[in-house]
């Protein structure tokens, strides 16, 4: 991936999408202004799950190859899913209170955002203490595979547990085409800033072990 | 324009997560550009160790 042109790309697509929340779209009637959260909310969850995804699929490939190449991107895309993670269990709760007049509730979907947060973050916490080593980055890619079995289920909230429980709105709520445009548009600027996150830190990844294979080999030597 | 506030902290939220991991990659770069200065030194080192041939 050639970086300046790529970043460029995300710093453009990312212009455009403030622009679309904060110039073109309308202000949604029920809720005000404090609805335009929702368009840095809902894309900050999808990258979250994108970004656990590729955990998911870095731990399997890692498993079956054991190409430092998938535990990299497992481990980095990791970091970057409890980023957006994180983005979103600060904004979600910023949006909760003028609409539903407190910050937290334990309802299904937020409740497994929190669990499922709790769990990628446990999981770093395990990377953290063992390195890179072989028997940490085995623990680690199962654990990555279990950790994905959350992810259906955070977005599959609405639908499991019965509606008196739910605060968040059902799955296929009709969007008005302006708001839809402008979801879609914030969607791709978290998209390409979650790559292009995520390709710095491997590259950084890359060079730390390449780092601590020659200090290892000087000390062998010595 | 009542919950102003709220629109206002969160997107701040998003943008201070966001500088603050790149600051900690910042960083994590910072420290293994002093570790690759401090491996060079020593296969300076080691090389003026070697008898010439």
């Amino acid at each position: 991936m050639r970086s300046v042109p790529f970043s460029c790309l995300v710093f453009a697509v990312m212009l455009v999408a403030l622009g679309a929340i904060f110039l073109w779209v309308p202000t949604e009637k029920e809720m005000g202004i404090v609805q335009r959260i929702f368009y840095f909310h809902v894309p900050a969850a999808f990258s979250s799950f994108l970004a656990f995804f590729l955990v998911f699929v870095g731990s399997i490939q890692y498993l079956r190859t054991r190409e430092d190449k998938w535990d990299r991107l497992a481990l980095c895309s990791a970091e970057l899913g409890v980023i957006f993670a994180l983005i979103v269990l600060i904004t979600g709760p910023l949006w909760a209170k003028p609409i539903w007049g407190v910050y937290w509730r334990w309802e299904p979907r937020l409740t497994s955002m929190l669990i499922t947060f709790t769990i990628y973050v446990a999981y770093l916490m395990v990377r953290g203490y063992g390195a890179n080593s072989a028997p940490v980055q085995r623990i680690s890619a199962v654990l990555g595979i279990l950790a994905f079995a959350n992810v259906p289920l955070v977005y599959y909230a609405v639908d499991l547990w019965a509606a008196d429980q739910q605060l968040h709105p059902p799955r296929n709520v009709e969007l008005e085409p302006t708001m839809q445009y402008t979801k879609w548009i914030c969607c791709a600027a978290f998209f390409l800033l979650l790559f292009r996150l995520i390709a710095q830190r491997m590259e950084l990844a890359r060079i730390e072990k390449a780092v601590a294979l020659l200090r290892q080999k000087l000390i062998d030597e010595t | 324009m009542d919950n102003l506030h709220y629109l206002f902290a969160a997107f701040a939220a998003v943008w201070i997560v966001l500088f603050a991991y790149l600051a900690h990659l910042n960083r994590r770069t910072g420290e293994l550009g002093r570790q690759l200065a401090e491996l060079e030194l020593k296969l300076k080192n080691k090389e003026g160790d070697l008898p010439d041939e």
